[in-house]
């Protein structure tokens, strides 16, 4: 009898202890579920935004409730209740961000982009994504980069950068795989290779966007620009270029080597050592006679 | 040789390395790097605005004026990077751009008033600025310039292009310059988009400011220079809206969506595009709307 009740209390004391544990795992899976959701989440640039007096990853790693953070990068993540690649990364104050970003950032074990993924500047504030700060120790590591890389396969999905100024890297935007992107109101300049580079089943739209100097890199002496192109389009990548302005870059302003046609509308494409290019007749589509230029260089007529 | 003569020979290789060391540092402030520019407000909390911030310190790399910024000291641009104005206010300077060392970026975050302006109540300096433009671009072919989100008020010129440069003028405001609002010399290539040029030619205030419009055009390209203007509006100059003199002739400008309404004449030497909104004529004491 005394060893049967010794066996009871045994179970008693191991159900009670399982039921901790499933507890603690049904609580970390609704916290994970939570954290998963389309959230919007605010990254400060260099003036505190939350009061709490952090900047920078000192912001991303204080805790996992204000959902305020110092890096886009950490903004992007799933740590501390970030948008793990599903939500809004909108960033509050000025700053400049000398980051890589990554979308999904596989670097860091985040293997696929989870949903709808933006990131933004608040409209009146200046987000400079720049591989350069003065007297940053990876200043190298990050001009030999691409800035914004974007490599998904998943189609059902879009991915966003609005108001953001992207300088200094070997390739301000790639994308890359099937990845569906709309580039709006952003400023590239000064990327050595590529402004914004669109490859393989890619779908790209850019509006209001100014994409110039690429090609033009001094650091302090110019760097050998790769070719320096403005806009290009490769494989079987396609997109439409609306009310921007393409000027200023190396090589060329805006390639198509794609098999698919890029449409093209109401933009300026001026002083580029080429300023629209293609490799077939249907390369480009026009919306609207309006896009039209009037100056002799080369401009799509 | 004694151990103080190793100790000398030892810490001297130490300082030489540390200097070289330096050196290298100072090589990697060169690059196009981004800068921050406060106006009349304090962005960094230091308490300083103005010719204190600019000396304050290298290592915050904020200023207080945009010359400054653009200049060497305290680890500026060099005249290779960005000065981005963070704060509003007002900037009492001829701004000079020479893309001595690379690309060049002037501008104000979105949401910031940054006026490079000629006049302040009652500073002493008014009268010299107002004979003066207010944003010089002189820069080699090899250069891109750009402005943008910037304000350029009561000058000769308001931005003035010189020489070989290639400039984009991207939403920014211009007005109340006696000369021109955009005055494009030289070789230079110029794109302009999202701005404003109003009333060239027309500016008020005391002597001993001469105020008298010569010409007072909105846009000129003269030289050989040429250029685009698109989603632009152009008002209320003295002389022509936008002007075109430049050798490379008629096909120098390219226009694109453009307001040009209520100048002496809207177009000169350009042929409007498509979208262009045309002349609207004055309206008629026998248009029975107007009576």
């Amino acid at each position: 009898m005394e060893k049967f009740n010794i066996r009871k209390v045994t179970f008693l004391r191991l159900v009670t202890f399982a039921l901790i544990i499933a507890g603690l795992i049904l609580s970390t899976n609704f916290v994970k579920e939570d954290v998963s959701a389309n959230h919007p989440v605010l990254v400060e640039g260099e003036r505190d935004f939350d009061g709490d007096g952090r900047l920078g990853a000192d912001e991303d790693g204080d805790n996992a409730t204000d959902r305020v953070y110092g890096t886009i990068t950490a903004g992007l993540l799933a740590a501390n209740g970030a948008t793990n690649a599903n939500g809004q990364v909108i960033v509050v104050t000025n700053g400049r961000f000398p980051e890589l970003i990554r979308i999904p950032n596989t670097d860091a074990g985040q293997m696929t982009v989870n949903g709808v993924t933006i990131v933004e500047a608040a409209p009146g504030i200046m987000a400079d994504i720049d591989a350069v700060l003065a007297g940053n120790a990876n200043n190298g590591v990050r001009q030999a980069a691409v800035g914004v890389l974007i490599n998904t396969d998943l189609t059902d999905r879009a991915i966003i950068l609005r108001n953001l100024n992207i300088r200094n890297y070997l390739e301000g935007i790639q994308v890359l795989g099937a990845s569906r992107v709309l580039i709006d109101n952003c400023r590239l300049d000064s990327n050595l290779n590529f402004g914004i580079r669109a490859m393989g089943t890619s779908r790209v739209s850019i509006t209001k966007t100014t994409v110039q100097a690429s090609g033009m890199r001094f650091n302090p002496m110019m760097g050998t620009p790769g070719p320096g192109t403005g806009v290009r389009f490769e494989e079987q990548a396609r997109g439409t270029i609306v009310d921007s302005t393409i000027s200023g870059n190396t090589a060329t302003g805006l390639s198509n080597g794609s098999t698919q046609s890029v449409v093209l509308s109401r933009t300026t494409v001026f002083d580029n050592g080429t300023n629209v290019s293609g490799t077939s007749a249907s390369s480009f589509v026009k919306l609207s006679d309006e896009m039209t230029p009037e100056v002799e260089n080369d401009s799509l007529r | 040789m004694n151990r103080i003569t190793r100790f000398i020979v030892l810490a001297s290789l130490i300082l030489a390395f540390g200097f070289v060391a330096t050196s290298w540092n100072t090589t990697d402030v060169a690059a196009n790097h981004p800068l921050l520019v406060e106006g009349e407000r304090d962005f960094d909390g230091d308490g300083l605005l103005g010719v204190d911030e600019d000396l304050d310190n290298a290592s915050d790399q904020v200023f207080g004026t945009i010359n400054a910024s653009l200049g060497m000291a305290n680890a500026g641009a060099n005249q290779n990077g960005v000065a981005v104005v963070v704060t509003s206010g007002r900037f009492l300077e001829t701004v000079r751009i020479t893309g001595a060392n690379g690309n060049v970026t002037l501008e104000a975050a979105p949401g910031v008033s940054a006026m490079v302006e000629a006049v302040r109540a009652g500073n002493a300096g008014n009268g010299d600025r107002q004979m003066r433009p207010g944003i010089i671009v002189d820069a080699p072919a090899t250069r891109i310039v750009t402005i943008r989100n910037m304000i350029s008020r009561n000058w000769t010129d308001g931005i003035q292009i010189n020489g070989s440069s290639r400039v984009v003028i991207d939403n920014c405001r211009v007005e109340n310059n006696t000369n021109f609002g955009i005055h494009v010399t030289g070789s230079s290539k110029v794109t302009i988009s999202n701005s404003t040029v109003a009333s060239s030619g027309f500016r008020s205030g005391a002597a001993p400011a001469n105020n008298m419009p010569n010409p007072g055009i909105g846009i000129g390209f003269e030289g050989s220079s040429t250029g685009t203007v698109a989603f632009t509006t152009v008002s209320g100059s003295v002389a022509a809206g936008v002007s075109n003199t430049s050798s490379a002739g008629r096909k120098a400008v390219g226009i694109l969506s453009v307001n040009a309404f209520d100048n002496n004449p809207n177009f000169n030497g350009i042929k409007p595009a498509k979208g262009t909104i045309p002349a609207v004529a004055a309206p008629s004491q026998d248009d029975p709307d107007n009576q």
